[in-house]
This record gives structure tokens, C-alpha cells and sequence, in this order.
């Protein structure tokens, strides 16, 4: 199990024919994952590593019962296509570009939260379900950093995944799916979006919140704790505790601004409702071990 | 990108809400021009990016030429902040009878853009949220529908509007929604938004904020190094890099946002300070050069912190990369190095072959580089 996606999930491929979109099919199939189709518009016809390709979302998932889309298109047609698999039914989206505009997501977002859709991301490195499947580039080939385990991880940054992840199988676990919600400052799912869907997956038994500066996301996180909406152990770290005010640092979305978003305040939140906050990564591991017993 | 004033005022004037008369000068002439055909007193206000100008004394009301002539050019090539002033704009005086506020930005939790007005405007949102945040009117738009009149009917009415007022306010903020709209941005403000004694409303100040995410298709505005507060940040995010500058003395190179925010917070725990934030990616060999000679312009750095865990980038690319751009800028400092990810045992003989000692761990690494710049 897991959430999000499944082995058994119909996967399709936006962009496919596009040199990331090729490249990461590849690794995405060796995942595991059951891609069925790719679309490229004007690509009809072709194949990417064995995968058909057609020139329509709607085609694609006639053809093919695309349940999930992985997009690797780039930002300025990520609108178009968002809408494209939306209007085709697919409820699942992956959105992986870096730099969409802030006013086409308000619109994606309101579009899916319509036909009751989710979307992750933009700018994340996706969503991995350990042992079953993976859209986007999370190094699940990295065996001491990811394996399948128990431990579910939603986060707001990449790279600092892998750390934390490496720390998880050091101590003797590992993973049943990764969220990478992405560093923009709309994110199409929150971290109360995936909380809602570890709490129902029997497998997860431990989720670990990778959390930033700026936003709400880490208190709301707290919020669904607190209206006991989400039960289990949970342990967070976040990282920003030294970054400047009003400074972009890397991500649009982490910002402390007007006082607001600090990492003081979120692991005040957070702790407040019993989620255990770690200082240093190599301390999740064993926090996570500690309260699993 | 930030827009200055006058930019933001220029804009209004397109989308039909009405602004001071006034005049952008740039030097003694300039200002002598503009106060001969504007006639006097005129307010002087300095161009900048930053807030707080008020306070800082760069406003300032002008009773004859010469006061006007002289904040031109004493303010011209002052420092505020980070930023230079390169031009100040002249406008005639507002005969005040209220001071509103109103804005168009985005709520990030709810994923939808927002009208919040005030009936009291004039000092920071932040404040008359602070000192009387029931004054605050909050209008969320589904961005599918807009802003709908009913919603700028209930707006107006909460701000305690009526008659005349009411109906000139409510095409302001409808012209306001449609500039958020059509210029992509995430902000756009009127603080204050001025009723004259004749009944006239008028924007006495304007900010526009547009999202960097969109200059593709914004062509007008392009942004310019004095939308960053040090030189480096403005070349390294011309190349695609994040820099931050700080005020310690390790250099640090990482890739990821998070990752580059935890090794700064490590640092700091272990007792040190870092120099700056420059978070660099993707599979090419000259980003980490150019990330590598951009940290190293910083004459501060002591030595030099490099931590990787790769996801899209390879770690033996990224090593590589670092490898030959070490080689290439020779420079004299400690390097500490981190690289982990996909074939990083490849990674760690490359940078060993040139004498870099590599860690598995960041922590390691963090507590060496702490250690080699106290010596």
C-alpha cells in the first residue's frame, strides 16, 4: 500500500517524448510503475521505451484507462496541459516544472478542487511509493537512502528528502510513499492533504513532515492534529531555522515575511500538539524508531 | 520583480484609476522642469524598491524650486538599503479628507487571489492589522468567476462607504483586480487610496509586485539588478542560481533549497557562519562553476563548504563539474565536500583526485568546515 499511486496504477506520460520526460520514463518503468501511455502533441504514433504515445490526454486514456498523469512539460504549457488531463478525467496529477506561473496554479488548483482532482507540485521531485511506483525523479535506486518500510514522508524540498530518507533507512526503516509537494508558495496539495490520506493508509505507521520557512503549511499540519484528524506518530524537521527575513531562500515559497512563517513559530505549533521536532536530520531516524517502539 | 512607484502609478493611469499629477526627474534640470510646469509646493518622493522611505526622510513636501532641486539631487545616488536612488518623483500635494487602503494579492492557503480593503489606509497593512484587524475587509475571488460587483458592493459597504464614494471606490477596486489579472502580479496596492476634500479619489502611493515566474510573457518589465540588494545575488540569478549573501565566512555550495537551509542551520549550531546561501542544480557541468566563482567573489569566505545529495543531477556530474572548475579557478581555501546521490562513490574519487576530502556525512562535513574556519 501506500498512498497516491500503486503498482496497479495506469500511468500516463506528459511530455513523454521530451528529453526529461524519456529519460525519466525509463527510470519510472524500472520503478515499477505501470505506465500505459504517453501523450505528445504531433507525437502520435511513436514509442518511448516501449511506451505508446498519442497526441491527446482524451485519446490516451480512451485507449488506455490512464487513471494518474505525471507531467514533464515545461511551465508556460503546464496550464494547458493541467486542463487537458483534468477535462479527461484524470484525477491524479504530478506536476514536476520548476517556474509556473503563480496565476495559472491558482487556476489549476481551482479547476481540480471543481472536479475534485489532486494535484502535486509544481517544482517537487514527486511522489514515489516504495516497491510499487514513482512519478517524477525520487532516487528510489539509492538503497541506502530509500526501501520499502513503514514510514510515510511528505515534504516541502528535495535534496534535503534524501538526507532525512538516508537517516530513516539508517535507523532500521524505510518508506511506504514520498510527497515532494514542491517549494512554490501555492502548492497544489498541502500538507493536511496527504496527512488525511497517511491516516487512512493501514501501512504507514509513522510520518515524517518535512517542513521550511514561510506559509501556513506546517501549522495547519498542527490544526488536523490538534482536531484529531490525524493520529500517528509523527516527527518534523524543519529547516530555515537561521534564515534571514524577507530573503527568498531558493524556494518562492520560503519566505519569512512580515514576521510571519518562521520556523520558531511552526515547531512551537507543532510541538504543541505532540509531533516531535527534530534539530538535526540524523535525529529522525531514531526519533521515528523511538516512537514506533 | 518589484516595480517602483511611478512604474506602478503609470500602470494605474492605463487601467483608469486616477493618480497625482506628477513628474519623474533624474537630475537638477529635471526637477527644474517639472516644478516649473507643475507649479509649487510639490512632494518629493525618492524611487525605491524598499519600504520604509518615509521614515528614512526620503519623502519630503517642497515649498519652493530650490527644496525641489535639492532633494533631486541629494537623493540621487544615495543608498537605501541595498538599492541605489536613480530618480525621484515630483508630484503636486493631495488635499486629504481620508486615507483608505486596497489591494489585490494571493492567499497562498486558499490558492485564490484576495481583495482586502481598509477605510483607514495611510500606515502599513501589517499595523491596521495589528491595531485593528476588524477593520480589514477580506474578499476572496474564484479566479474562474473574478470579482464579482456583489462582492465589491458587500466590500465597500463593511469599509463604511455610501453614495458617491462608495460607487468611485468600487471602480477602483474593479480596475484594480483586472491590472492583478492582466500583469500576473501578486501584489498590487494603494496604501493610501485618498478621497480629496472635492470628492475626488486619488492613488497616493503604488505597489506592484509582478511573479518572476511570468516575465516570459510580461515583456514589458524586465528585471534589472536593482531588484536585488547585492551584485552577486543579481549575477547569480541571471545565471539561474539562488544566492543569498550573509555575513560569515564559509562559503557554502549546495544543491536544494532545504538541504542549502540545513547545512545553514548546521553551521550554525556547530558555532559557525556562512557566508552565504547559493543553492545550485540540474545535470551541468558550468552552473557549478559559475556557482563556484560567484561564492568565491565574496572576499569573506575562509573556507569552502560543498553539499550535494543529488536527485535530477548525478552525483559524479555535479562532481565532475566541480572538479574541473576547482582546477580551473585555483583557489586558495580549504574545501570541505559532501556529494552524495546517484554514482557517488565515482563522485567521491574525483574530488578526492584533487585532494578535496569528501564526508558521507553533511553533519561531518559541517563540523570540519566550523573548525577549518576558526584556525
Amino acid at each position: 500500500m501506500g498512498i497516491f499511486v500503486f503498482k496497479d496504477t495506469r500511468v500516463l506520460v506528459q511530455g513523454i517524448t521530451g528529453s526529461e520526460g524519456t529519460f525519466w520514463t525509463e527510470w519510472m518503468l524500472k520503478a515499477g510503475t505501470r505506465i500505459e501511455a504517453g501523450v505528445t502533441p504531433g507525437k502520435a504514433g511513436e514509442r518511448v521505451h516501449g511506451v505508446p504515445v498519442y497526441g491527446s490526454v482524451k485519446k490516451a486514456v480512451k485507449e488506455k484507462g490512464c487513471e494518474a498523469s505525471v507531467l514533464f512539460v515545461p511551465p508556460a504549457f503546464c496550464k494547458d496541459a493541467v486542463f487537458e488531463a483534468l477535462d479527461a478525467g484524470i484525477r491524479k496529477l504530478v506536476l514536476l516544472a520548476d517556474g509556473v506561473p503563480i496565476q495559472d496554479m491558482l487556476e489549476m488548483k481551482a479547476f481540480a478542487s471543481e472536479v475534485g482532482a489532486m494535484i502535486v507540485g509544481p517544482n517537487t521531485s514527486g511522489v514515489a511509493t516504495l516497491g510499487e511506483a514513482m512519478l517524477g525523479f525520487v532516487p528510489f535506486w539509492l538503497g541506502h537512502v530509500y526501501r520499502p518500510g513503514s514510514v510515510g514522508i511528505m515534504t516541502r524540498s528535495g535534496s534535503l528528502t534524501n538526507e532525512i530518507a538516508s537517516h530513516i533507512v539508517k535507523a532500521g526503516l524505510g518508506q511506504t510513499t514520498v510527497v515532494g509537494l514542491g517549494g512554490d508558495p501555492v502548492p497544489g496539495t498541502r500538507f493536511v492533504d496527504v496527512m488525511r490520506l497517511f491516516q487512512a493508509d493501514p501501512k504507514t505507521e509513522a510520518v515524517v513532515l518535512v517542513g521550511e520557512p514561510g506559509g501556513t503549511m506546517e501549522e495547519e499540519a498542527a490544526e488536523l492534529i490538534a482536531k484529531g484528524e490525524f493520529t500517528k506518530p509523527m516527527v518534523a524537521f524543519l529547516a530555515g531555522r537561521t534564515a534571514p527575513p524577507e530573503k527568498k531562500m531558493g524556494h518562492a515559497g520560503a519566505i519569512i515575511s512580515g514576521g510571519k512563517g518562521t520556523i520558531q513559530g511552526k515547531t512551537e505549533a507543532l510541538e504543541s500538539v505532540g509531533v516531535k521536532v527534530a534539530m538535526k536530520p540524523s535525529e529522525v531516524g531514531s526519533m521515528v524508531k523511538a516512537l514506533l517502539g | 520583480m518589484k516595480l517602483y512607484e511611478y512604474q506602478g502609478k503609470e500602470l494605474f493611469k492605463r487601467a483608469g484609476i486616477p493618480v497625482p499629477q506628477g513628474i519623474l526627474a533624474k537630475d537638477e534640470d529635471g526637477a527644474r522642469a517639472a516644478v516649473a510646469q507643475m507649479g509649487l509646493p510639490v512632494v518629493a518622493k525618492a524611487q525605491v524598491l524598499a519600504g520604509k522611505r518615509g521614515k528614512a526622510g526620503l519623502i519630503r513636501f517642497c515649498h519652493s524650486q530650490d527644496e525641489a532641486v535639492e532633494c533631486v539631487t541629494q537623493w540621487i545616488g544615495r543608498r537605501h538599503g541595498g538599492e541605489t536612488i536613480t530618480s525621484v518623483l515630483l508630484e503636486k500635494p493631495l488635499d486629504i479628507q481620508k486615507e483608505m487602503y486596497l489591494s489585490v494579492t494571493i492567499d497562498p492557503a486558499a490558492g485564490m487571489p484576495v481583495l482586502v480593503a481598509c477605510g483607514e489606509g495611510g500606515m502599513e497593512i501589517e499595523e491596521i492589522a495589528s491595531q485593528k484587524p476588524e477593520a480589514i475587509v477580506r474578499q476572496p475571488v474564484n479566479i474562474f468567476r473574478g470579482l464579482r460587483p456583489y462582492q465589491i458592493r458587500d466590500t465597500v459597504s463593511e469599509m463604511g462607504l455610501s453614495g458617491e464614494q462608495a460607487r468611485s471606490v468600487s471602480q477602483v477596486m474593479a480596475s484594480l483586480y483586472g491590472l492583478f489579472r492582466s500583469l500576473d502580479a501578486e501584489l498590487v496596492e494603494i496604501n493610501p487610496l485618498v478621497l480629496e476634500r472635492d470628492g475626488k479619489l486619488v492613488a497616493g502611493d503604488a505597489k506592484v509586485r509582478i511573479d518572476d515566474n511570468s516575465l516570459f510573457r510580461q515583456k514589458e518589465f524586465k528585471r534589472g539588478p536593482e531588484q536585488f540588494e547585492d551584485e552577486l545575488e543579481y549575477e547569480a540569478a541571471e545565471n539561474g542560481l539562488s544566492y543569498v549573501k550573509l555575513d560569515g565566512n564559509i562559503g557554502v555550495l549546495c544543491t536544494g533549497a532545504g538541504l542549502t537551509m540545513t547545512t545553514l542551520d548546521l553551521i550554525h549550531m556547530n558555532g559557525g557562519r556562512a557566508a552565504n546561501f547559493m543553492e545550485f542544480g540540474g545535470a551541468t557541468y558550468t552552473r557549478s562553476a559559475t556557482a563556484l566563482r560567484i561564492a568565491l567573489k565574496n572576499p569573506q569566505v575562509k573556507v569552502l563548504l560543498i553539499v550535494t545529495f543529488g536527485l535530477v543531477a548525478r552525483a559524479d556530474v555535479i562532481a565532475e563539474g566541480l572538479v574541473k572548475a576547482i582546477q580551473e579557478l585555483k583557489p586558495e581555501l580549504p574545501i570541505v565536500a559532501a556529494v552524495r546521490g546517484t554514482n557517488e562513490e565515482r563522485a567521491r574519487e574525483l574530488i578526492r583526485s584533487i585532494g578535496i576530502p569528501t564526508y558521507d556525512d553533511t553533519e561531518e562535513a559541517v563540523r570540519r568546515a566550523v573548525e577549518l574556519a576558526k584556525e
